[in-house]
């Protein structure tokens, strides 16, 4: 894909609507979300980045569909989360959207490609063409010769490798990322950033990572600061400053 | 790095599912992966599994060999109603009729045969010196193949029996009895007799030896009058009405108790199984045995559970949903289930194999093969409940850091 066509912002693909969560009730009342807006575009890799307690990691398991928003509403592919318990959740999540964890939560009891076959076969995928999918996965991100390896055999950069190719099994339209480089050294950390930002390219599907790491700014097709429960500054990302370092850490 | 682009194609979640589609079934290799990767766990798990059947199956063995035992003569013997002394609690607990109950019951109409039986605890002078005591059993088996006699034989013949002081005992009590084969003698009440019949697998729930011969021999040996007998066995006439034919008995001889075939095999079940607390024990140590089984494998598949938490947590994350996690916490419990069950079955067998010719009477039945099966199963998936309680309550959200 071309800069030229990356540059033009895709349709959203996620949004998220006056989003609001509060924990607790009473005196220990926590309201960790304070009316997030936001969207997550086809085509982009988006970063969510904020310090320590300004609501990542609630707004991501709010954008995964994994917690129900205390107010406001979240759409994914035109379907609303308004109303559904946790097994409707369950469904958009399992149709819509892939993780990527920072601990990569590999099943240590599987292979590489048993652990995409999974993936594929939560999401309701048949037996017909499964093991190719899965094989392809692997291969997409580089691990054809790893497919029969358990997690232990594996590096922290190949887990997280076969963690994003089991995000990919099935083609959900969002991908997730919990601080996907956190756990890796700055090659590996750096490798899987290039493979997010190539699957992000895809026109019909959004990539958000939530990290610390402001080293992978550079592969960030647009930007969102959270705050203490608000989103504080959202903008495209200045390519050209970062296409000389993007370059250099996907090589 | 490049994303290099699948060639299979065909997105799994977006691609409409027909009917006919073939599942992955990924769910019971992750229980089967899971439940082999904790050996140590899977070994406790099945030890309880294993030790759980082999308990219920030796007790309901018991059990059943017990009801067996028990009903072993009433079985073997081809009658419809029964005189029995009155109060006689069951067949191995005899006393003497008046004497005129043969008589009374021939003239009876819808009555085809009688048949008299002796039964007596007698004392039996071992040939090598000591004594015991045995059942001594008396009918007449001579020109009616439906009487009682003794049966299993695998020493000697019927005939043999027939002979001058000849009885027949069974051979898992030659021990009690101080003999050690065929044509030993001893003493019965101070009569010498001559063992002139082996049968197998005769054996008594009162552990007293049953010690066979003809019915004048036993009334001989008992001091007992021609006339006199224990029992006195009545067959029917075809198509004769069995409980008028007892009620008519009943009204004729007051002083005896006129039962029903079942209802005297019914009666020797309940005083022995029941009011002696024998099979109330039976029952106990079969539910002890599943008790045991659940907690263990509870303990274990929830220990298992707790240690592939995050597991469960990421497969909800994924997607999966309650029933899906439910699903492989269930295949844990089968198939340590069946694996327990064949392990289990196979040391039960070994046991009864090893019982066959002691006085211990463990039956093993298809029906309580499958029955066990059953069990054994139900046993797991209740004890997989906790488990699924605490899978259930995961929440998800704790995939994430924080």
């Amino acid at each position: 894909m071309s800069k030229s066509t990356r540059d033009a912002e895709g349709r959203a693909i996620l949004e998220a609507r006056g989003i609001t969560k509060v924990f607790g009730s009473g005196d220990i009342e926590i309201k960790v979300l304070k009316g997030v807006n936001m969207q997550l575009r086809a085509g982009e890799l988006t970063l969510l980045m904020g310090p320590s307690g300004s609501g990542k990691t609630t707004l991501l398991s709010i954008l995964g569909c994994i917690l129900s928003p205390t107010d406001g509403e979240l759409v994914i592919n035109g379907s609303s989360t308004r109303g559904l318990n946790a097994e409707g959740l369950a469904d958009l999540r399992r149709k819509q959207v892939g993780f990527v964890f920072q601990s990569y939560n590999l099943f240590p009891t599987l292979t590489a490609v048993e652990n995409v076959l999974l993936a594929l076969d939560v999401r309701g995928s048949g037996a017909e063409n499964a093991h190719a999918q899965a094989e392809d996965a692997l291969k997409s991100v580089g691990l054809a010769h790893r497919i029969h390896a358990y997690p232990k055999k594996l590096s922290g950069g190949e887990k997280q490798r076969v963690a994003i190719a089991r995000a990919l099994a099935g083609s959900p339209s969002v991908i997730l990322a919990d601080e996907p480089t956190a756990a890796l050294d700055s090659e590996n950390g750096a490798a899987v950033m290039a493979l997010l930002s190539e699957v992000g390219k895809d026109p019909n599907r959004a990539v958000l990572a939530v990290t610390h790491d402001h080293r992978t700014l550079s592969y960030a097709d647009r930007i969102i600061v959270i705050e203490d429960g608000r989103i504080v500054d959202s903008r495209r990302n200045d390519g050209a400053a970062n296409e000389g370092s993007k370059s250099h850490a996907v090589n | 790095m490049q994303l290099t682009r699948s060639t299979s194609g065909g997105s799994a979640a977006s691609s409409p599912a027909s009917g006919a589609r073939r599942k992955l079934h990924m769910a019971p290799k992750l229980a089967y992966r899971n439940l082999f990767y904790d050996r140590l766990s899977l070994i406790v798990t099945l030890t309880g599994i294993v030790f759980s059947v082999v308990l219920v199956a030796v007790q309901c063995g018991l059990y059943i060999g017990s009801e067996r035992t028990i009903a072993a003569v009433i079985d073997q013997t081809d009658g419809d109603i029964w005189i029995v002394p009155v109060g006689t609690k069951s067949f191995d607990d005899p006393s003497l009729l008046t004497g005129r109950e043969r008589f009374s019951a021939l003239s009876a109409p819808g009555v085809a045969s009688v048949e008299n039986i002796m039964v007596s605890f007698s004392s039996w002078r071992k040939p090598k010196g000591g004594a015991t005591t045995i059942l001594l059993v008396g009918s007449d088996w001579t020109g009616d193949d439906r009487a009682l006699r003794p049966w299993n034989l695998v020493e000697g013949t019927l005939e043999d029996v027939r002979a001058p002081s000849a009885v027949a005992a069974d051979r898992s009590y030659f021990k009690e009895l101080g003999i050690d084969k065929i044509d030993d003698t001893a003493e019965i009440n101070g009569t010498k007799v001559r063992v002139a019949a082996v049968t197998k697998g005769i054996r008594s729930f009162t552990t007293l030896p049953y010690v066979f011969t003809t019915r004048e021999r036993a009334q001989m040996l008992m001091g007992a009058s021609a006339e006199q007998s224990s029992y006195t066995l009545v067959r029917l006439e075809p198509g004769a009405d069995a409980n008028k034919v007892r009620e008519e008995l009943a009204r004729r001889l007051p002083d005896a108790e006129v039962l029903m075939r079942d209802d005297f095999r019914q009666r020797s079940l309940d005083y022995w199984l029941f009011q002696t607390g024998a099979g109330a024990a039976l029952i106990a140590g079969a539910l002890l045995g599943l008790i045991v089984g659940i907690v263990i494998v509870s303990q274990t598949l929830y220990s298992s559970t707790k240690d592939h938490l995050a597991e469960f947590a990421t497969l909800r994350a994924l997607g999966a949903s309650a029933g899906y996690i439910i699903q492989v916490i269930l295949l844990q419990a089968v198939i340590s289930g069946l694996i327990g069950y064949l392990v289990g079955m196979l040391l039960s067998l070994l046991i009864l194999w090893a019982s066959q010719d002691t006085t211990l009477n463990i039956v093993m039945t298809p029906g309580l093969g499958v029955a066990l099966f059953g069990i054994t199963l139900g046993m797991c998936v209740i004890a997989a409940i906790s488990a699924i309680f605490k899978v259930t309550r995961i929440d998800p959200a704790g995939v994430f850091s924080r």
